[in-house]
């Protein structure tokens, strides 16, 4: 979701601490797996919100070297895909970077982790048909998107 | 038409690089770092210097320009001085709850 390896690493380590801290206050309403992705996704919007804040941020120049990661990775590499695949799943990810906060959870959850819908549903505090829907417009504008570059690979 | 074809192929096929993804696995020393953290003791978190510099220097500008802007009051009023003036902004012009 950050499309940092870094930056992933850090978010990791931070969520095993919160769920170490806070394990007490667990009280199993949904599994323990969902309670720690959603753990892991409200991490994950508070690094991009940060990242996103500090960029409309006219100081950002001036903290940028004691702030958070500012700088977006273009052709991001995930480690877990195929070599064959490196290629075509880099414009994924570039896509993915474009989709709006729901449904760039709800994608990546579905396709990348391989949730099954009910799982998201609770991991987002959604129903089913909320998350249906948001996925149906996410692989929408996922299409728009590589059509795009699509066409601008085509042109260069 | 062709042109069409192969571009829906490429966008299906972009769609579907993910499946199959393999999880990734967290660095060596991952476990160490995370028991480190857990068992460290709470500090108060230390704002990095370049932050406190900018807290100054904008504390001092806001400073000068209200002292500037208290003597250039006075000049206006004749027979104020800038402590009276000081003073009555104190007691009128405050509006935080304390």
């Amino acid at each position: 979701m950050v499309q940092d390896h870094g930056t992933a690493e850090d978010i990791s380590q931070d969520v095993f601490v919160t769920v170490f801290k806070s394990i007490l206050s667990f009280n199993e309403q949904s599994s323990l797996t969902t309670w720690i992705y959603r753990i892991t996704v409200n991490k994950c919007l508070d690094h991009l919100r940060t990242k996103k804040r500090q960029k409309a941020n006219p100081f950002s120049q001036f903290f940028q070297k004691t702030g958070v990661q500012m700088e977006d990775k273009p052709g991001f590499d995930h480690p877990g895909i195929q070599l064959e695949r490196r290629e075509t799943a880099r414009y994924l990810f570039e896509a993915i970077e474009h989709l709006p906060e729901n449904q760039k959870i709800a994608f990546i959850l579905a396709h990348i982790e391989d949730l099954p819908q009910k799982e998201i549903a609770e991991t987002m505090n959604m129903s089913l048909k909320a998350v249906e829907s948001l996925l149906q417009r996410a692989k929408v504008m996922l299409r728009r998107k590589l059509s795009d570059i699509y066409d601008r690979r085509k042109n260069t | 038409m062709a042109n069409d074809l192969k571009k829906e192929n490429w966008i299906n096929e972009a769609l579907n690089a993910a499946s199959g993804i393999r999880r990734a696995y967290p660095a060596a020393g991952f476990y160490e770092r995370v028991i480190g953290q857990i068992n460290q003791p709470k500090d108060i978190a230390a704002l990095p210097g370049k932050h406190w510099l900018v807290a100054a220097v904008l504390l001092f500008t806001i400073n000068i320009a209200s002292i500037a802007y208290t003597i250039e009051q006075s000049k206006k009023t004749p027979g104020t001085t800038i402590s009276g003036l000081l003073l009555t902004e104190i007691q009128t012009g405050s509006t935080y709850n304390y």
